[in-house]
């Protein structure tokens, strides 16, 4: 490409991008300037466009009504469990689908791409009926529990680990580290570094996922007390009382 | 898989022999395993059992089977087609403008002049990270037909305060524009990762033909992305048939069912009649939809090439 462009059309590029941005970023500064005025002032005619002072206060009050503390509490639980968990058990089933060759590999494989096809909510009655048989409603489990294998998750990693070489397995081997298990101990600590970035993505979409899905539908009915609302719930039924 | 498990429990108490159930062919079992295992009990396994509960109707307390009866019951609802058209308009109108937006400020912030890159990417896929019951309540409140913001703004240009949240045809508009709001950022940065890929040696070739750079889009930038529009264009259609919870937040449906979308539909049967049966039918003709418009998008785009 050439180095020229006119001052006119920079300008306007910046000022699309401009607008772009205020657009994405005022309702984050909206809802900061609601959190920290009065109540009710969020809503005055003309509103206020800055930030006021009462954000200990608000905060104060918060706890007071819905126990923030313990709804954030519950939200940090189930998010560091759930990430923890299911990168171990994505990372270990995309490891094996990348560097083994086993019997059924591919129907595995292939059952858990069609996986990604069906809508979520086909399995939202089932589950919500299973958890109240074994009596999980209002329990962490129901929420951690149904989507920590990932078929998202698992995919990616498989394809990360095939972009790695087979030579550094081989090298584990041959390092006298005997039994599989081992050497695929010391793959992964090889491969550390690589997949970090990956790792960290897969971690966080499945998070965001299904702190997601399991904020909107079915998490309303497993767990139904506020002693078990992560953040998202508290939010919405403190606000629209549903 | 059985196998595998029968191994693990045997090897626990002789930890010497271990290193007999752990050679080179039973390893992947274990690898796969948990992820097999959580994958059948809280997925196949509701899957399987949700398209069993559609054949089937509660009397008193018990379900018995019914044939197809949720299906015709289906194919006869009005509020069903209703959900039906609602979920396709927004898919219509919502997803090609999003798609649009989010494509012009990938190619703008792919210029090689603009500066601050990555402050500009942040800040546009800001809303895509948000919770979305956060999202959707901070547009309720700035949507407020009386003391919102966005009205207040248009009267001080003079225009008449819209019943953003009431009116049915500005709920729907309300529910566009803070779906476009929350996923233009997250498609924005698909196209820029595809737009990275484009050789730019197609540019060069093309500025020494004396191409324009308006000519240089269509005919280079917009085919080269041609698989980045599928893929988005796939994975925006299934978001639009799941839409869930900004309508259950913004509007709950209303106002007279002019923002109920198909997911909305199914958990109103669900978790509020308690029809399970009729629920399961509606995801089941939802998983259908889904599948045949998937198949569809891909052969389009698989035909041409």
């Amino acid at each position: 490409m050439t180095n020229r462009m006119s001052p006119m059309k920079k300008i306007l590029l910046y000022t699309f991008l401009t607008i772009g941005v205020i657009v994405s970023v005022f309702p984050f500064y909206w809802m900061f300037v609601g959190a920290t005025n009065p109540s009710g002032e969020i809503f005055n005619v003309p509103p206020n466009f800055f930030p006021g002072t009462h954000g200990w206060e608000n905060f104060k009050n918060l706890n007071e009504n819905i126990g923030i503390i313990r709804v954030m509490g519950n939200s940090l639980f189930i998010t560091l469990s759930f990430t923890a968990l299911s990168t171990l058990i994505c990372t270990a089933a995309g490891y094996a689908f990348a560097k083994f060759r086993f019997k059924g590999r591919n129907q595995i494989f292939f059952m858990l791409l069609v996986a990604i096809m069906i809508p979520y909510h086909v399995t939202l009655i089932p589950l919500f009926e299973i958890f109240s048989v074994v009596n999980w409603l209002n329990t962490f489990q129901a929420v951690i529990l149904p989507q920590l294998s990932y078929p998202f998750a698992i995919f990616l990693m498989r394809q990360n680990m095939q972009s790695i070489p087979d030579s550094l397995l081989e090298a584990a081997r041959v390092d006298g580290q005997a039994s599989s298990i081992s050497s695929s101990v010391s793959f992964f600590r090889l491969c550390d570094r690589r997949l970090r970035l990956w790792r960290s993505f897969c971690s966080c979409s499945s998070g965001t996922i299904s702190s997601g899905r399991w904020s909107s539908c079915s998490l309303r009915r497993c767990t139904h007390s506020r002693s078990r609302y992560p953040v998202s719930s508290a939010c919405r039924v403190s606000t629209t009382g549903r | 898989m059985g196998q595998s498990n029968v191994q693990e429990v045997e090897s626990t108490p002789e930890k010497r022999k271990k290193n007999k159930w752990i050679t080179p062919k039973t390893v992947p079992y274990f690898f796969v395993f948990p992820a097999v295992a959580f994958f059948l009990v809280f997925t196949v396994y509701p899957v399987i059992s949700s398209l069993m509960l559609s054949f089937q109707t509660r009397q008193g307390s018990e379900y018995v089977f019914s044939g197809l009866d949720n299906y015709i019951r289906l194919f006869q609802d009005g509020l069903f087609y209703k959900a039906l058209g609602n979920t396709f308009l927004i898919l219509i109108i919502q997803v090609p403008i999003q798609l649009f937006l989010a494509v012009i400020i990938a190619v703008a912030l792919n210029s090689q002049f603009v500066k601050m890159k990555s402050f500009f990417r942040v800040a546009f896929f800001m809303p895509a990270i948000t919770a979305l019951v956060a999202s959707s309540i901070i547009f309720m409140i700035m949507l407020d037909e009386n003391y919102g913001l966005v009205n207040y703004l248009l009267s001080l240009v003079g225009v008449e305060p819209i019943a953003w949240l009431s009116d049915p045809f500005w709920a729907k508009v309300a529910l566009m524009v803070a779906i476009t709001w929350r996923w233009t950022g997250y498609n924005m940065v698909i196209f820029l990762a595809g737009l990275q890929n484009i050789p730019g040696s197609l540019y060069e070739a093309a500025e020494i033909d004396g191409a324009s750079k308006v000519k240089q889009f269509f005919y280079i930038t917009l085919p080269q992305l041609k698989p980045i529009f599928v893929f988005t264009f796939v994975l925006s259609t299934i978001g639009t048939l799941q839409l869930f919870d900004e309508p259950y937040i913004l509007t709950d449906g209303g106002p007279n069912n002019a923002t109920l979308t198909i997911t909305l539909y199914l958990y109103e049967n669900g978790f509020q009649y308690f029809d399970f049966g009729y629920a399961s039918a509606i995801a089941y003709v939802l998983v259908l939809i889904i599948g045949v418009l998937s198949w569809a998008q891909m052969k389009w785009a698989g035909d041409d090439e």
